[in-house]
């Protein structure tokens, strides 16, 4: 199914009962600190009909939930990726900024891979798969709702292949705002057919381009990015929330298993397009 | 036709002596010369029966209470006494008893504001708590209670209403259920004239599904729940329409900001009975339409009732309601959902001593959502049919017996998707449907063991059975959910093979012996203690992990992956009558476990789920509290105190899935778990002309989870995270007023009116429903954004009878 925000639209519709004197409001609320936390944010991103040579991964610690400078780089440590079927060693260097680059790394679908990080006396790993990406056939523009209440949604079409389970990766950059857009969505219901994926957001208007990424993800990163998505700002909140809960990744420290570390390390393969609002 | 109908009776009556010799051996040790007096109570204006009346020979500890039809049966040695008939609202009445033979009575009560006649007449009766018998942690509200409740919204609301008590509280504003004593929304047995009714509201939560005008009478048992209700873990809300008046055609009705309503009732038959119809419809609409939105809500109820008197010893009762919401969200989204129940009853009195009803019934909760964007078209729905035969066997002045039978058939359609439109790009897909029957068969005793004591000892045997046709998969070590031990999450498990149940085979049973037990030692006439233990297996699970159950949640029956939650509850109490009864004070301390709650993995997928075993793992619950409640019966101004401090708690250990468990297996807090819970409600009537009421309400703010921290990833800010439902929203408070107008020139005309003004949530205070943390979209700070709503709610309406 698409990854329809079912309990946010009954929530929408809770507020309307409200007898449009609900309201939302941003105010000051004390939260806990957990402390800062190692943070892997390594994507390993193959654009269809390109080498796949250089790669990127970085490095971060966590903040407290409202730090205004959440953007706290690890430098100093080590990253490798291992090619499992053929054993090749990629390094990643430090440009000291909490980024490492690999500029020999070689792609292959359906190839396992494992990252491996030394940092700080310790040793942390996380391995995945490689994974296919769909072709893009269109995108469609269309609007969602009625009246004065209108927003504007983007579907990027592909061919789902059948008999196959298969989830996938929406990334959507709009050149007005600083915030990608995510979306995922598995084929449960609409196995074999033609697929899309979707975007809706109140900033997508006429003269805006949007970036638009197409991933081909493994069943748990998308368990993994759903709760991110749910649990980041890409989605409205309302009177029916589904419980936050900790957002676990595969990246784990090898000495101290119990040790929390954020962050995901996947590879996927994707396709890329841009779209103009009309 | 007439032989058939005496055949039924006469067949039953053997069976019947059977038991009863059987069950009642300790009853013949009294043998000694005793007559019974039998009757009905009714209401001498409209022809209803009283339920709950207090019936005693006066000077004596011989007494008992009307049944839910009105019957009453009192023993005691041959002599001369005062029998007396009280309610509240009504005159008592008396009468001078020369007790040598078995007497049949019926009586009809006056309303207190009647004219004085030949009955001896008391004080009015004031609302008093039953010090005397073992039953505890009960509530009931006369329909005469319900409407002196302030107003809220508009209307009476007996859910909003139930809510201001002691041990009940909600997971929030828009929360669709209630809870007791730390108990989950869906362990909430919730009956509407027997029939089950699986969602109460209307709007949200903004109306209950109870018209009150159709409403005679409710009971809320918090605890000690008699053997005859099973099936919920926490609590039963039995709830009885009016049978409509058998005496005069009378019409009542309201016209409120935001719904209206209206009910017939007349004498039918040749007055052999009766009919009351009566319906709702809401206009939020019109208000919508207003403010310019293109959103569209709305909702409408029916309630049905008709009574037939075959004779003195059969009655027939036919009883129906539906209901219906119907929402619109900008055309993005349609959703309708609604309860349909219908019962046929028949009660045969055997003799002054046996009392018996059989009951047939049907009901059903179903909903539909439509997604046009997506092409998607979703429906699901839960029905059951029931029969049940209960009887009450009035013993002897110290012995009083219930017992019966009762079973249900259920058939869950936990959905079916279907592609909304030739461009929709989903395919039709079916979730399994699921069947189970459940069965129960219970006795009851209630003992007077001596002046200070009474007992009531009883046991409830239930039984569930899972039934096909469903194929079921299999997964390696009977585990559908594992431990990924290298990540430290709960997986899916593949399934390995699969197993078909044919049509009707037994996919899984259980049993349970439920004992029930309470007592009560008085110590004087106006003061009591009492103690009670239930146990209370429940076979039906609803499926939802958002803070609070909404509309679409789908339940689940229990099998071969979801077990029976049982719940053992013990409690104690203290109770008071105070100043000639002017004042009552109950304190109830609780403390209850309920084993195979589930709770559900993170990351859990519950929407249109075929295999929620995957998505789940099996854990206990707690809950504990202290209840007190203070409240005056009479006078110009009357009302309540209640205070609760209380904790429900949850805990879901790995077990066979291994791992430590949901929240590293450590105990949390339950949504709807409130350390402090205080109410007030009341109502003073200033003149004839003028009534006021008010209600105030604050509570710890429910428990939530706030994040400990936030990361960089993909190019967001993520919050992440810690131990669930540690952190609390804000405290909730909240203060209602009403103000009802009787015009003077009502007196002496048959066309009564009076009109209504309601403020809700009078100063207008944001209680906030949830508290969302994201990243700003335009800026992209981490921020916290509260969402309330309900603010200052005005509403007017227009009530009218004749």
């Amino acid at each position: 199914m698409k990854n329809i925000n079912i309990y946010g639209k009954l929530g929408a519709l809770l507020l309307l009962i409200g007898l449009l004197n609900s309201c939302t409001d941003v105010i000051d609320v004390k939260v806990p600190n957990g402390g800062a936390r190692l943070v892997v944010d390594a994507s390993i991103k193959w654009q269809k009909g390109t080498t796949g040579k250089t790669q990127t991964i970085n490095l971060r610690k966590s903040t407290a939930y409202f730090d205004k400078n959440p953007d706290v780089p690890v430098t100093g440590a080590s990253a490798t990726v291992t090619k499992e079927n053929d054993g090749s060693i990629f390094v990643f260097a430090d440009q000291n900024n909490g980024s490492y680059t690999a500029t020999d790394f070689v792609p292959e679908l359906n190839a396992s891979y494992t990252l491996k990080i030394f940092y700080k006396g310790n040793s942390y790993t996380a391995t995945e798969t490689l994974i296919a990406a769909p072709v893009i056939n269109r995108v469609e523009q269309t609007i969602e709702g009625s009246d004065g209440d209108i927003e504007i949604v983007l579907q990027v079409f592909f061919d789902d292949p059948g008999a196959v389970k298969n989830y996938y990766f929406g990334e959507f950059t709009p050149s007005n705002l600083p915030l990608p857009s995510l979306a995922v969505i598995s084929d449960k219901f609409s196995d074999g057919n033609e697929n899309y994926i979707e975007s809706d957001n109140e900033n997508y208007v006429a003269g805006v381009t949007v970036g638009i990424n197409v991933y081909g993800i493994s069943q748990r990163y998308y368990d993994y990015l759903n709760i991110l998505i749910q649990q980041s700002g890409s989605e409205e909140g309302g009177p029916f929330p589904t419980l936050p809960v900790p957002l676990k990744g595969n990246c784990t420290n090898v000495n101290d298993p119990s040790e929390e570390v954020l962050g995901y390390f996947r590879l996927g393969e994707f396709d890329a397009t841009s779209y103009a609002i009309k | 036709m007439k032989k058939t109908s005496q055949l039924k009776p006469l067949r039953l009556r053997k069976w019947q002596a059977l038991v009863a010799v059987l069950m009642l051996c300790p009853v013949f040790l009294f043998a000694q010369t005793k007559y019974t007096i039998s009757g009905v109570v009714k209401d001498v204006g409209n022809g209803e029966t009283l339920l709950g009346a207090t019936v005693i020979l006066k000077g004596t500890s011989v007494g008992s209470v009307t049944n839910e039809y009105g019957f009453y049966s009192i023993t005691a040695p041959e002599g001369n006494y005062t029998l007396a008939i009280s309610y509240l609202g009504f005159t008592t009445f008396e009468r001078a008893i020369d007790l040598k033979s078995n007497q049949k009575l019926n009586i009809e009560l006056k309303g207190d504001n009647a004219q004085l006649d030949e009955v001896v007449i008391t004080a009015e009766e004031a609302k008093q708590i039953d010090i005397a018998t073992p039953q505890m942690s009960v509530t009931r509200l006369s329909s005469k209670d319900i409407k002196q409740i302030p107003v809220v919204l508009g209307e009476v609301d007996l859910i909003k209403s139930i809510q201001l008590l002691p041990g009940v509280t909600n997971a929030g504003e828009g929360a669709s259920g209630f809870n007791v004593r730390g108990g989950a929304e869906d362990q909430n047995l919730i009956l509407l004239d027997e029939a089950i009714i699986y969602n109460a509201s209307h709007l949200f939560g903004f109306f209950s599904v109870f018209n009150a005008d159709a409403i005679k009478d409710v009971k809320l048992y918090k605890g000690g729940i008699p053997a005859r209700f099973g099936g919920r873990a926490s609590s039963v809300l039995d709830i009885r329409q009016k049978d409509g008046n058998s005496k005069e055609f009378e019409l009542t009705g309201g016209i409120g900001a935001f719904s209206s309503r209206l009910a017939a009732e007349g004498p039918m038959f040749k007055d052999k009975g009766s009919f009351l119809i009566a319906g709702r419809a809401s206009y939020v609409n019109i208000f919508l339409a207003l403010a310019k939105e293109s959103s569209r809500a709305g909702f409408y109820d029916l309630n049905l009732k008709t009574n037939y008197e075959i004779n003195e010893k059969n009655k027939l009762y036919l009883s129906g309601y539906l209901g219906n919401d119907d929402f619109n969200l900008a055309g993005i989204f349609t959703n309708s959902y609604g309860n349909l129940s219908g019962n046929l009853r028949w009660n045969h009195i055997f003799n002054n001593k046996l009392f018996s009803n059989a009951s047939l019934i049907y009901s059903r909760y179903n909903y539909n959502l439509e997604i046009p964007i997506e092409g998607i078209d979703w429906t699901s729905d839960i029905s059951n049919y029931n029969m049940r035969y209960d009887f009450g066997y009035y013993a002897s002045d110290k012995l009083k017996f219930d017992f019966g039978v009762s079973s249900i058939y259920y058939n869950f359609n936990p959905g079916r998707l279907n592609p909304l439109n030739a461009e929709s790009g989903v395919n039709s897909e079916k979730l399994d449907d699921k069947f189970a029957f459940e069965a129960g068969v219970y006795a009851s005793l209630e003992h007077k063991i001596s002046g200070k004591f009474t007992a009531e000892y009883g046991l409830r045997l239930s039984y569930f059975n899972r039934l096909g046709k469903q194929t079921l998969n299999n997964y390696e070590n009977n585990l559908p959910v594992n431990y990924n031990e290298e990540l430290g999450i709960y997986e899916r498990a593949e399934p390995i093979s699969t197993t078909n149940y044919d049509k009707g085979k037994s996919m899984a049973t259980f049993n349970n012996l439920e004992p029930r037990f309470a007592l009560s030692y008085q110590l004087n006439e106006k003061s009591s203690f009492k103690a009670s233990y239930n146990r209370v297996a429940q076979y039906l699970h609803l499926i939802s992990n958002t803070s609070s159950a909404t509309p679409l949640d789908v339940w689940a029956p229990s099998g071969k992956f979801i077990k029976p939650q049982i719940a053992d509850q013990y409690a104690l109490g203290y109770f008071k009558n105070l100043k000639e009864n002017m004042f009552s004070i109950e304190t109830e301390a609780y403390y209850k476990t309920i084993d195979n709650r589930i709770d559900y993995i993170n990351g859990a997928e519950l929407i249109a789920q075929n295999t929620i075993e995957t998505e789940i793992l099996t854990g206990e619950a707690r809950a504990y509290g202290l209840e007190f409640l203070l409240r005056k019966n009479q006078g110009n101004f009357t009302g309540w105190v209640a205070y609760t401090l209380s904790k429900s708690q949850q805990r879901t250990p790995g077990g066979a899935a291994g791992g430590a468990g949901i929240n590293n297996g450590k105990w949390y807090n339950s949504n709807w778990d409130r350390t402090h819970d205080f109410e007030f409600t009341g109502s003073y009537k200033l003149n004839e002309k003028w009534r006021f009421g008010a209600n105030m309400v604050f509570q710890t703010g429910r428990p939530v989870t706030y994040p400990n921290g936030q990361f960089i990833y993909n190019g967001l800010s993520v919050a992440t995270y810690s131990e669930r439902n540690a952190d609390r929203l804000p405290a909730y408070h909240r203060l209602d007023l009403s103000a009802t107008l009787t015009p003077r020139k009502n007196k002496d005309r048959k066309w009564q009116g009076e009109w209504v003004f309601g403020i809700y949530n009078a100063y207008n205070r944001s209680n906030a429903a949830s508290i969302y943390f994201g990243q700003n979209h335009q800026t992209g700070v981490s921020e916290a954004t509260r969402t309330s709503i309900f603010g200052i709610v005005p509403s007017v309406t227009y009530n009218f009878n004749f």
